[in-house]
């Protein structure tokens, strides 16, 4: 019902498991919720091919 | 058209309310759902209050959406026509005690040999699983163990329960949420094989209370009661009209706090140095809950509306279920 979870910050923490279960395919709880922007670089350069830097332009202006 | 679940076809031999909510929603969104009953005493539900000239008011919105027909799969004739049914659905939702299906020669691995892609919810207090898996559960129950009556009430209070019981409800949700999950499998991938739900209802409702834990684990910290304060805003409260209505008040943001403050005359409060900011507003929350607590009760209902309508305030008013009824209609 309350797992550990991986997270940034803390290493791990406590929290409710997945709700509800699934037998045959079960769920799991993957990790907390992280910071602010962590992902760009996985989100524009390696799914949408932008250099890095028209990232780094990007986020200069504050648009990402 | 009868929604995007139009096709869907749902067996529910669930009992009470929790489990067969989960039903009544995908029968909501379009799926046919057939649910069996006992022969002669049908469910529970169709004798709890409250009645009109004898008729079960409850039950009708509790399983709205359904065919109704009777079986019993105790019997062995009962057993054949339930396994003659089952190919023609996608879906089983039961909520017997864990292993009940199997002791009457339903156990899994028949049903999938008769249905190879059925999803199976089976809906319990505890879970398939544990030492708690024999225990029956209702709503209270639920919410209890769940962690909700412990931090609802107020702070000097007893642990109170929602006046509805909402831990039936939220099982329901937390039950058509993962039979919609497992469809999703089976819409990608033709040959997925069925799935088996286990749904906890009592973990269903501890799923909501999502800071609880972490709280506690990296802090230490107990939630416990703070009446109708919520802890992380001020003003918040609720507060009674100069009619004997009630509203409750709440919004963390400075703008919000500023178009409250207009909506009730007071715009110097805005500058104040102690509700300059959410935090300062959480140290000060008593007094700022007395300024507005003042205020409403030497106003009628219509005119706190008024008010803080017109000044884009974050007041919002308790309706009863007769307000709510005429508030329906005047918007029709």
């Amino acid at each position: 019902m309350i797992t550990r979870v991986a997270d940034r910050d803390f290493g791990t923490v406590a929290m409710t498991n997945v709700v509800p279960r699934f037998t045959v395919d079960p769920a799991r709880l993957r990790h907390a919720a992280g910071d602010v922007g962590q992902d760009n670089n996985e989100i524009y350069r390696d799914w949408l091919g932008l250099s890095d830097a028209r990232i780094e332009q990007l986020t200069q202006r504050k648009v990402i | 058209m009868a929604g995007p679940l139009e096709g869907l076809k749902v067996l529910d031999i669930a009992t009470i309310i929790a489990a067969p909510f989960a039903a009544t929603l995908l029968a909501d969104y379009g799926a046919e759902v057939l649910k069996i009953e006992m022969p002669g005493q049908g469910d529970g539900v169709r004798s709890f209050p409250p009645f009109k000239d004898g008729k079960p008011l409850w039950w009708k919105a509790a399983n709205r959406n359904k065919k109704f027909a009777t079986l019993d799969l105790r019997t062995p004739d009962g057993l054949a026509l339930f396994k003659q049914l089952l190919p023609r659905f996608d879906v089983l939702i039961e909520n017997f005690r864990p292993g009940t299906l199997d002791r009457w020669g339903l156990p899994k691995e028949v049903l999938w040999s008769i249905q190879p892609r059925l999803v199976i919810l089976r809906a319990t207090a505890f879970g398939q699983n544990g030492p708690y898996r024999e225990r029956p559960g209702f709503a209270r129950i639920f919410e209890a163990m769940g962690g909700l009556t412990y931090i609802t009430g107020e702070s000097d209070g007893e642990p109170t329960h929602p006046g509805y019981p909402i831990g039936d409800s939220i099982g329901g949700l937390f039950g058509a949420v993962g039979v919609l999950a497992a469809l999703w499998k089976r819409a990608r991938d033709p040959h997925a094989p069925g799935e088996e739900i286990d749904l906890a209802l009592t973990e269903a409702v501890f799923r909501l209370l999502d800071v609880l834990a972490i709280e506690h684990d990296q802090l230490g910290a107990v939630r416990s009661r703070i009446g109708n304060a919520n802890g992380y805003s001020a003003p918040a409260a609720v507060f009674r009209t100069s009619d004997d209505h009630w509203v409750t008040l709440a919004g963390s943001t400075n703008t919000l706090f500023a178009a409250n403050c207009r909506a009730i005359g007071r715009p110097d409060l805005i500058a104040d140095p102690r509700f300059a900011s959410n935090d300062e507003r959480v140290k000060h929350a008593a007094e700022l809950n007395d300024i507005f607590a003042g205020w409403c009760a030497a106003h009628p209902l219509d005119e706190v509306l008024a008010s803080f309508n017109a000044a884009q305030g974050t007041l919002a008013p308790i309706y009863s279920i007769d307000q709510r009824t005429r508030k329906w209609r005047r918007a029709k």
